[in-house]
């Protein structure tokens, strides 16, 4: 049979022939849907241990109360050995591979472990940066304080002009003996009310090219010469800032990457947001239509009937749930790639403009779900409306949805660039 | 955990591709009608294995998995691939869970064609018997035709379409007769594998519908890209590139999910069903979308008969026709 003229049976043949005789084969990659008995093995770990101290009580909205429960459970993670995961180890992270992050996320997802908070920027922006970037002692003082929840930091590139266009920047930095006396005006800084240290890009030297002239420092959030105003957001929390900066002396040694060499340094964080900063949203989310479906079974509309008897809201769900699963398949094919390639590619602009998509569409059938009762709301208040409110920043914040479709136009497609 | 083809994977999606790019390529469908396969391509297509890519070996299949076989299914939805060669592969494994060996070797020598019936409301099958209003999908030259729903998989003969003409479909890639039944005896039945087979249909229709889409996205961007208004290539406007970019997203996530579905399904995973309807769900919608922008995308080009676009666009709403997500599957 084996010699017949017919194609796949002796692809078939071949592979079953060099599967038995050769090491090799069984190594390189096949389709696999499975967690190896090593990645069960370290799923029940985390399940075991998120179990046991995940904090109880829900995350405060604001405040010295939403420092204190964040850092308090960044300090936890730290001390059971559970902080950094993505962080090498000689950097005290936990260097877990990207299959191994995946199912942390997904056990933390699975746990209604709380949102990463304040942390968020430490973890992953500003460490991962010093890590590739930082020198030895910028690295040595920081890194330890962002992983055991001591430091706080945010992130300050964009500006009133500079949003999308992030290297058209305008925040002045002019050197002056070993320090850079900063001027300018950064918003939408996500905490800086709270933070210590901000990750600071600026411009160090005008007479240079867009791309050219920029300079990223560790800018400490207390130096006298900056303003932080919080800004109110429709939900009634105050998530971001505007930082005004006016004469801040910022000694050249917190120069990250070398001066005027900035857009690189920021650009080495990106990848790595495109690697797998967003996994945790990605898995996040199937819980959400999880507890859409409950909230349908568990609220009557208008006619008397329960919504998940209504054919309009049925037919909502169903699509959620398929998107959430091609999401999720999207993320497993995300991963592989970055396994098999070693460095995150466009295509991840693909997964960020679909868990957009998902998440609002998610929160708009919440809104049908709940009627006339989304009407109780107030500012502050969490629940499906606050949700609902605050996932119009998925598609622009960290990049809009028209920024991923240029750059999967652009980059995975190979269409010309028009910018 | 890897969900991307294998290096062996990738020989059959390329030796699939090159036989139907030689032997089945778009332009044998011409002036609103294709020719069935002949019976030297069908027998060709029994030789690659296609028929019973996943039957057992000691029954004479090639003993792959069915993620080897969506793969295949992928590579022919590029080429509009007869839905016969779904309704076929399919129908072989009945026969396998039927014990019908004589049969089975025939359909895997290439010798038998069947057809897919597509009921107009839901099939009526009493005490075995099928009743009901059908469109049969590729029964020209067909030996027997396939129903399946989630209760119910029954070979019927071909003979029921005798004295029956032959109908236009939308789709000129495909034939359609449109036949009425009142308690028809099936040739083989069985209850007990419907809900799978039809989950394994719901994965094979979604490998078609995928391969399409992508066949779609690729050709509008290479539109985008040569085709130049303004003194630019359109590809370079917004309105443009991002339905590109769009089409790309929804395809890289019905292809995750399509292999994903496979995998779960023959791994017999408890939510495999789930998995399917929802990879059923996204590729056809993804056939679908994207057929649609890229019409907008080809100007009154894409309007022509004489032109591709419409062809897939057609073929997007027959596979959504097929073996359609149950209500509440994905619930
Ligand atoms: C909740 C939240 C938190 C944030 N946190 C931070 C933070 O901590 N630190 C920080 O530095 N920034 C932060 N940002 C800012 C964020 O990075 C910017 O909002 C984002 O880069 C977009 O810039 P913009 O808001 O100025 O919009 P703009 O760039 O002005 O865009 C306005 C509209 O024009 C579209 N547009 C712009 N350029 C193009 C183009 N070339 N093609 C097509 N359409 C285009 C956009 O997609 C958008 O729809 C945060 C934003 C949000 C919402």
């Amino acid at each position: 049979m084996l010699l017949r003229d017919c194609i796949f049976k002796i692809v078939y043949y071949y592979s079953s022939v060099t599967k038995k005789s050769t090491e090799k084969f069984l190594r390189s990659p096949v389709m696999d849907m499975d967690f190896s008995k090593q990645e069960e093995r370290l799923r029940d770990e985390i399940r075991t241990w998120l179990r046991e101290n995940i904090p109880k009580d829900r995350r405060p909205l604001e405040g010295a109360d939403v420092c204190a429960y964040d850092l308090s459970w960044q300090r936890k993670q730290y001390e059971g050995g559970w902080a950094g995961i993505n962080w090498p180890s000689e950097y005290g992270g936990r260097g877990l591979s990207l299959i191994q992050q995946l199912i942390w996320y997904e056990e933390y997802a699975n746990a209604d472990a709380p949102d990463v908070g304040i942390c968020f920027v430490g973890l992953n922006h500003g460490g991962p940066t010093l890590i590739y970037r930082g020198d030895e002692e910028q690295k040595g003082f920081h890194l330890p304080r962002i992983l055991n929840g001591e430091s706080i930091w945010c992130q300050g590139f964009s500006e009133p002009g500079a949003g999308s266009d992030l290297a058209s920047l305008g925040t002045r930095g002019r050197i002056e003996g070993d320090e850079i006396v900063v001027n300018g005006h950064k918003i939408w800084t996500s905490y800086a009310q709270y933070a210590d240290y901000q990750e600071l890009l600026i411009r160090t030297d005008p007479e240079a090219s867009k791309h050219k002239g920029l300079t990223w420092l560790i800018c400490d959030m207390r130096s006298s010469g900056i303003t932080v105003r919080p800004i109110r957001m429709m939900t009634g929390e105050h998530d971001f800032c505007e930082v005004f900066y006016e004469d801040v002396r910022i000694p050249l040694r917190n120069v990250v990457g070398e001066l005027h060499d900035g857009w690189s340094v920021a650009m080495s964080t990106l990848s790595f947001e495109r690697g797998t900063a967003f996994l945790a949203d990605q898995v996040r989310l199937a819980r959400t239509v999880d507890l859409l479906i409950d909230l349908a079974k568990d609220t009557v509309g208008p006619e008397g009937r329960r919504r998940i008897d209504d054919d309009t809201i049925v037919q909502s769900l169903s699509v959620l749930r398929a998107q959430v699963a091609g999401l999720r398949a999207m993320a497993y094919a995300g991963v592989s790639r970055i396994a098999r390639t070693g460095l995150p590619g466009p295509e991840g602009s693909m997964i960020r403009l679909y868990l957009a998509q998902i998440l609002q569409s998610a929160h708009q059938v919440g809104m049908e779900i709940l009627g006339s009762r989304m009407l109780d709301f107030g500012y502050g208040q969490q629940g499906w409306v606050f949700d609902y409110l605050y996932h119009f920043a998925s598609s622009i914040g960290g990049g809009t949805s028209e920024i991923q479709r240029e750059i999967i136009g652009e980059r995975v497609l190979g269409l010309p660039r028009g910018r | 955990m890897d969900l991307l083809p294998s290096s062996e994977q990738e020989q059959i999606i390329t030796m699939a591709m090159d036989f139907m790019a030689t032997e089945m390529p778009l332009e044998r469908i011409k002036n609103g009608q294709a020719d069935a396969p002949s019976s030297e391509r069908w027998e060709a297509m029994a030789e690659l294995g296609w028929f019973g890519i996943t039957v057992h070996q000691d029954l004479g299949g090639v003993g792959y998995g069915l993620a080897e076989e969506a793969l295949l299914f992928r590579a022919a939805g590029r080429f509009l691939a007869p839905v016969s060669t779904l309704a076929t592969s399919l129908a072989a494994r009945l026969m396998v869970t039927c014990g019908a060996e004589e049969l089975l070797s025939r359909c895997l020598k290439g010798e038998v064609k069947i057809a897919l019936a597509v009921p107009e409301t839901k099939i009526d099958n009493e005490r075995g018997r099928l009743s009901g209003r059908f469109r049969i999908i590729d029964g020209r030259g067909a030996d027997f035709i396939l129903f399946l729903s989630q209760d119910q998989a029954a070979l019927c003969d071909g003979s029921l379409l005798g004295g029956c003409d032959e109908k236009s479909c939308l789709d000129p890639s495909a034939s359609l007769h449109i036949i009425e039944l009142n308690g028809a005896h099936p040739d083989l039945v069985d209850r007990q594998v419907a809900s799978d087979l039809y989950a394994i249909g719901m994965i094979l229709v979604a490998a078609l519908a995928v391969g399409t889409a992508e066949a779609i996205c690729e050709m509008a961007v290479t539109h985008a890209k040569d085709r130049e208004q303004f003194g630019r290539p359109i590809g370079v406007f917004q309105a443009i590139k991002h339905p590109c970019a769009d089409m790309a997203m929804r395809n890289e996530a019905a292809f995750s999910q399509m292999c994903y579905a496979a995998l779960a399904l023959d791994s017999c995973h408890n939510d495999a069903v789930r998995q399917a309807a929802a990879a059923r769900y996204l590729a056809g919608h993804a056939g679908l979308t994207n057929a649609r922008a890229n019409i907008q995308i080809h100007g009154a080009l894409g309007m022509t008969d004489e032109f591709n676009a419409h062809l897939h666009l057609k073929r997007a709403h027959l596979l959504d026709v097929l073996l359609p997500v149950p209500k509440g599957a994905l619930l």
